[in-house]
């Protein structure tokens, strides 16, 4: 197993190294740096503008600065921020913890929901609470996220219930320990649940789908001619099969929550990594940008490495084939 | 086993496969609302200068923020009139308006207003309904510049929709193509090709669509616009849809019509394009209209941070902008409206998808499936 | 003709184990019903083994499936009667059913690698029967699996119940799954074509084993397959199917040596003989029928080079035209 997990870290340097030249060649096309917006500015003395071209590097060629960035972050300097005139890592740390604390907790709230809809739903099917449970999460997937967020934020505004910004309040210092705690969930289950809707509506249309498929199974069969009871046969041999492709999906998942995150965090206002992303897109804050891209490459690389492992462990095909 | 002997979906033995999906597709009734829903869409988009009020950058700075008109059937004295509005004056309490009764302006049908071209092409000023000035009506409410929304709605959809449409056609033509060629040829092509799908695929979409964004000039004409954004969504789409097509077509590959096209002496491309391909179009029939809606929300959120649809154009997404103001959106929540156009056009992509993957999908199909070539 | 084993007596009982009459199995599907099993009437015996031959799709593997009652919808047992030990199994509720299934009746699947549970280890699947029906504790259940492993001629049984299904071969896999299902001794036990998807010598090996157990517990055997040679070694008496009803049903030699009705006759042709080298192999003309268009009348009298008048508007009855063999023809006699 260890060597499994070896193998596939290993597989993810270049992979990530081949990323990152994406990007920054990417980031590379784009006309004009950092200093445009200041050399549209006439008080601006051109000369401080160019040492400033100097100190930052800009004044080289593309590759030039790849190759130096790269050699940096090799000894895990992850440069500074332009705009901010702060260590790049300083920076990424809150925004980072933010955007995952927000991934993971709709996660929780996604997962918790839509497992035991889906099974119930399966173990229902074609009963009025099916159809409806199906149709509701049919209607849930198709809502965008950019207009459940808008709409969360309208009902926060309307009824005060929730905050509408930030994830602590301004008299976050003056509150008790178990005040902090309710403040911050105060604070995150707004975010989490329009975060969590989408893939909850998802999740439980494949948990369905998943379960109705294996209970067609033939090994379903053998358990109930065996005289097995109705409910260990579905909740013990056919759930587990079930959840195989849904640990996948699990890991996997991660990637596409992170897009779900950033729109979440525009709109209400959750100071996470996607917004710095955005920021540091728009100013071109190079050293920024880079990092936060790659931050967010990395996450759903081990997304994608968390799903194999959570395979391999849940699996026994998997795991005795790779040794 | 248990009664799959007689789990049979009656085909009759010579019928096309298409038109036995056909068949099964309208009977499913998801996917013809879906479809209904989705003509209904693309009808108003094509004829949104008709059904429109107002032209999208009529504005109105008076009547800035309005709400839904309302629209009056009885008159001052009680007695039943043909639909009519009054002007909106501002209110003397300061905030929002109140209606001047002193005069009625009743709904006309087919007025002249604001010009507009159909598809681009025919120029017409002909308006399904209307009020005389200075009154105006507002059907869903008006903007910041007293612009109408509905209007800026409907227009908006042309944009919108089409974005979709014109941006799978093209991801599934490079999708084809590519997973086509690296499935079929393998070796070192493949590989290049593989790897740098999976790079794009790492980046989350968002992400590397904003980046895309950014390489480009920040202002640009709309047409400029418009292309922009439909290379940079099918640049995103393409990686995922080739990998699937390069699946199949390995396996595709291996089959006996194949070797007898190759035996035939058909060339490499021609069996490509006309023997293996179509095989795997049931897919990408599916993917396409499943893919749809993520084109069509990916023009909606760069609109909406504000680097898609510029102004004055409308599209939802930039419309939605207005929303990000939490005082606006809580005061004017009618702003939020074209969200409510953007869901149902999600959702009908949906169930339409839906029906599609049942109708097309080879599992129900009892005659295994015949090769389409 | 076929060289056969000389079958062991039947014990002529007075009341056969298993009783089937009129049996009917019915599915829905969106364009209407069909009926996959139609007036089906068979007796199984204690200690007999009867074969269940037919084509695929003659409602063979329905018909067990009834018997166990786990036809699952869209299907349905919509008549009949299914007597076992004197009980109409389609009068108990589902909570006695389940104390039969495993117990006293058993059933061994076609296809071993989907029948077993892929996750889970040949150990736990078989020790689960023994925990379920007989209370037993995991560490017993175990041993006694280990035990079982051991009686149908697994090697190292302690070890292969911790393997998982995946890692068996075809034919340990299923002896496997036929060590579970005579784990509680039952009465009859049902195989559904439980060699077909195994390798010629397998195959030979495991009718062995199943005939060996079957008779060293007494069990009565319903032994489903499309193979007639192989009901030739093992059956006592067999029955015939076609397109969902019974035509013919005898002793095996009785079957063999003088069949009456023209299907049996068409298949026995079928099969190469050695005593014949080098004669065209025979087919008989036409295909089974689609169950949405099944012929009226006789259902064979399509293919039946026999077929008169009275086949297309009649359907025969079910006559016993010897003692103990039955067929449903106009014509036979």
């Amino acid at each position: 197993m260890l060597r499994f997990i070896g193998k596939r870290l290993l597989h993810m340097i270049p992979l990530l190294i081949g990323v990152s030249l994406l990007a920054f060649v990417i980031m590379s096309l784009a006309p004009g740096d950092y200093l445009s917006q200041m050399r549209a500015n006439p008080q601006i003395n051109p000369d401080t503008i160019e040492a400033l071209r100097v100190k930052f590097g800009l004044d080289k060629p593309w590759y030039v600065q790849y190759g130096r960035w790269l050699w940096n972050i090799l000894r895990l300097d992850f440069g500074e921020s332009f705009a901010y005139h702060q260590p790049v890592f300083r920076i990424i740390k809150t925004r980072m913890l933010n955007t995952f604390v927000l991934a993971l907790s709709s996660m929780v709230i996604a997962w918790g929901i839509a497992i035991p809809l889906g099974v119930i739903s399966a173990v229902r099917q074609y009963s009025w609470s099916d159809r409806a449970a199906s149709f509701m999460a049919f209607i849930g997937l198709s809502v965008p996220t950019v207009l459940s967020g808008l709409l969360a934020l309208l009902l926060a505004a309307r009824t005060g219930w929730f905050p509408t910004f930030g994830t602590q309040a301004p008299d976050y210092e003056y509150l008790s320990a178990a005040g902090r705690i309710a403040d911050r969930l105060h604070h995150l289950i707004l975010p989490a649940l329009v975060l969590g809707l989408s893939s909850l509506a998802g999740l439980m249309r494949q948990m369905r789908g998943s379960l109705l498929e294996q209970l067609r199974a033939d090994y379903v069969t053998t358990a109930r001619a065996k005289g097995l009871p109705e409910r260990r046969v579905v909740y013990k041999h056919a759930l587990r099969n079930a959840i195989n492709p849904l640990v996948t999906l699990f890991g996997y998942s991660l990637g596409s929550l992170l897009s779900g995150a950033l729109i979440v965090e525009v709109i209400m206002s959750w100071p996470g990594l996607g917004r710095l992303v955005i920021d540091a897109i728009n100013q071109r804050d190079q050293y920024l940008y880079m990092a936060a891209l790659m931050m967010a490459a990395v996450m759903r690389i081990l997304g994608n490495l968390v799903a194999d492992i959570l395979l391999a462990l849940v699996d026994p095909r998997i795991r005795y084939e790779r040794g | 086993m248990s009664g799959a002997e007689a789990r049979l979906q009656p085909a009759a033995p010579s019928e096309n496969p298409w038109a036995w999906a056909w068949r099964q597709l309208r009977r499913n009734r998801m996917a013809a609302a879906g479809g209904s829903l989705l003509g209904i869409l693309y009808f108003c988009a094509v004829f949104a200068g008709l059904l429109a009020p107002y032209g999208y950058d009529n504005q109105d700075r008076d009547t800035f923020y309005h709400p839904p008109t309302r629209i009056h059937v009885r008159s001052a004295e009680g007695g039943w009139q043909r639909p009519f509005v009054y002007r909106s004056v501002p209110s003397r309490t300061g905030r929002g308006y109140e209606p001047d009764t002193s005069k009625t302006y009743p709904i006309r049908l087919f007025v002249r207003g604001d010009g507009y071209k159909i598809l681009g092409l025919v120029p017409s000023s002909l308006h399904l309904f209307g009020v005389d000035e200075p009154a105006r009506i507002y059907p869903v409410g008006s903007d910041l510049y007293g612009r109408d929304v509905l209007s800026r709605i409907l227009y908006g959809s042309q944009i919108s929709l089409s974005i979709g449409l014109v941006g799978i056609t093209v991801t599934v033509v490079i999708g084809m193509l590519i997973g086509g060629l690296s499935g079929y040829y393998g070796g070192i092509v493949d590989n290049l090709l593989m790897r740098l799908s999976e790079l794009i695929m790492m980046i989350p979409g968002l992400f590397l669509i904003l980046a895309l964004r950014a390489a480009f000039p920040v202002d640009m004409s709309s047409t400029q616009m418009y292309l922009l954004l439909v290379f940079i969504l099918s640049f995103i789409g393409w990686a995922g849809l080739s990998r699937v097509i390069r699946g199949m077509v390995l396996s595709i590959r291996e089959r006996e019509f194949v070797t007898a096209a190759r035996a035939a002496g058909a060339s490499s491309l021609r069996i490509i394009v006309r023997h293996i391909l179509p095989n795997t179009l049931s897919y990408v029939i599916v993917a396409a209209t499943l893919y749809v809606p993520y084109y069509i929300l990916g023009e909606v959120v760069l609109s909406f941070l504000g680097v898609g649809i510029q102004e004055p154009q409308a599209s939802w997404g930039n419309m939605l902008n207005a929303g990000r103001s939490v005082r606006v959106l809580s005061d004017y929540p009618w702003v939020l409206i074209p969200g409510a156009f953007i869901f149902v056009a999600v959702l009908a992509y949906n169930f339409l998808g839906d029906g599609l993957r049942d109708a097309l999908d080879p599992r129900m199909r009892l005659r295994g499936g015949r090769p389409l070539a | 003709m076929i060289e056969k084993a000389t079958p062991p007596a039947a014990p002529a009982h007075a009341t056969p184990l298993l009783s089937v009459s009129d049996l009917a199995v019915e599915f829905r599907i969106e364009s209407g019903t069909l009926r996959a099993v139609d007036g089906l009437s068979f007796d199984l015996r204690e200690g007999e083994t009867l074969g269940v031959a037919g084509e695929s799709g003659c409602g063979k593997s329905v018909t067990a499936l009834s018997v166990m009652r786990l036809v699952q919808h869209p299907g349905r047992v919509a008549g009949g009667r299914i007597l076992f030990d004197g009980r109409d199994l389609l009068t108990l509720s589902e909570r006695e059913m389940r104390t039969m299934r495993g117990r006293s009746m058993a059933m061994v699947f076609q296809e071993p690698m989907t029948a077993l549970n892929p996750l889970f280890t040949i150990g736990t699947q078989l020790a689960e029967v023994l925990m379920v029906h007989r209370g037993m504790g995991r560490a017993d259940a175990l041993a006694e699996s280990a035990e079982a492993l051991e009686t149908v001629g697994i090697p190292e049984p302690g070890a292969r119940l911790r393997s998982y299904p995946h890692q068996l071969s075809g034919g340990q896999r299923q002896r496997a799954m036929i060590a579970m299902a005579l784990l509680c001794r039952p009465r009859l036990l049902i195989a559904d074509e439980p060699t077909t998807a195994l390798d010629v010598t397998v195959q030979a090996q495991i009718m062995q084993l199943l005939r060996e157990l079957g008779g060293r517990l007494a069990t009565s055997i319903m032994l489903i397959t499309h193979d007639l040679a192989v009901l030739a070694e093992m059956a006592d008496r067999v029955l015939v199917m076609y397109a969902g009803v019974a035509m013919e049903l005898a002793p095996a030699a009785a079957l063999f040596e003088d069949p009456k009705h023209p299907y049996t006759r068409g298949l026995l042709e079928c099969l190469p003989s050695l005593a014949e080298p080098g004669r065209k192999l025979r087919v008989i003309e036409g295909t089974v029928p689609d169950p949405a268009a099944m012929p009226a009348a006789c259902r064979f009298h399509p293919r039946c080079p026999l077929a008169e008048d009275i086949c297309r508007r009649t359907a025969p009855d079910w006559r016993e035209l010897a003692p103990g063999h039955w067929a449903r023809c106009h014509l036979a006699e």
